[in-house]
């Protein structure tokens, strides 16, 4: 029985912890992904109203 | 698939409790419906996970050979996602099965370990994962990495048939399909199915993760890029 547990245990914990590492890892991908896009898109905003504005002075 | 419906990840809640309740009712099977064996007695109840890990643990090597291979081919780099998924969920298996074998070695042969045909090409296809994963860490360029691992996880998947013969082609002391009584073989299909929906699962979150990572890495260029610009 002892080495059923151990067994167990080993292979139950493992599991447990590649899927709780996924899921903390899946958050703070989707939070990156997420950040960057919003960054990107004041960035291109940016550089569109900075373009206009020079072609508008010339 | 359209990234911004991976990232949101509708799959995980329903998934994880899908799963777990999954698992659960294996673990049930396993500890409570199905009798213990005559001559082993409780231990042999390892075998229900080890053949199910051991059998994905091979698993993953096929799927990391055959992502591998269609990247060579194709030249998509959206198959080294795959590939690499595979690997990963295939080396925790293969880990697992040397530590569920080893366990019940123990307690049905004496020994921990002996240098058994299946044992070793077992532990032969874990030194390939482990390679596998070196040489990823090792190469900066991920093109190249990409190219030489799947060369790699192609020769690696020779090992499969060696391990799935060995009990035939060479004289070893693993037990070769022993006889079983109906409830047994029942729990043994069960948990073999589940695992196997349940590893299927990790592989595609762990898929996912990697495209997302590799578009947090294509947009922290662009945004290089843009910023450059406007300066």
């Amino acid at each position: 029985m002892e080495f059923l547990t151990i067994a167990f245990g080993v292979v139950g914990g493992s599991l447990a912890l590649y899927v709780g590492w996924l899921g903390v890892h899946q958050r703070h991908l989707a939070r990156q992904l997420h950040e960057l896009e919003s960054q990107l898109d004041a960035t291109t905003e940016t550089n569109h109203s900075h373009s206009q504005q020079t072609r508008r002075a010339a | 698939m359209e990234l911004q419906k991976l990232k949101c990840g509708r799959l995980e809640p329903l998934g994880g409790i899908l799963f777990a309740a999954l698992l659960a009712g294996v673990g049930f099977l396993i500890l409570r419906v199905a009798p213990a064996e005559k001559t082993m007695g409780e231990v042999q109840r390892i075998v229900y996970v080890h053949v199910a890990v051991a059998t994905f643990g091979m698993f993953g090597m096929l799927l990391a050979a055959a992502a591998g291979l269609a990247l060579l081919v194709r030249r998509d780099q959206g198959w080294d996602h795959w590939g690499r998924a595979a690997a990963e969920v295939g080396w925790l298996c293969s880990t697992l099965t040397l530590i569920t074998g080893s366990l019940w070695a123990h307690e049905a042969w004496n020994t921990w370990w002996t240098w058994e045909p299946r044992l070793t090409s077992s532990l032969i296809l874990w030194t390939i994962y482990a390679g596998y994963f070196l040489l990823r860490s090792s190469i900066d360029n991920d093109r190249q990495q990409a190219r030489v691992c799947a060369i790699l996880a192609i020769v690696g998947a020779l090992d499969i048939p060696i391990i799935t013969m060995a009990t035939r082609w060479f004289r070893g002391m693993h037990p070769v399909s022993p006889e079983m009584d109906p409830t047994m073989r029942g729990v043994l299909l069960a948990s073999m199915v589940s695992l196997t929906c349940f590893f299927a699962y990790l592989l595609v979150r762990r898929s996912v993760q990697l495209q997302m990572g590799h578009r947090i890495r294509a947009l922290r260029q662009r945004l290089l890029f843009e910023q450059g610009v406007r300066m």
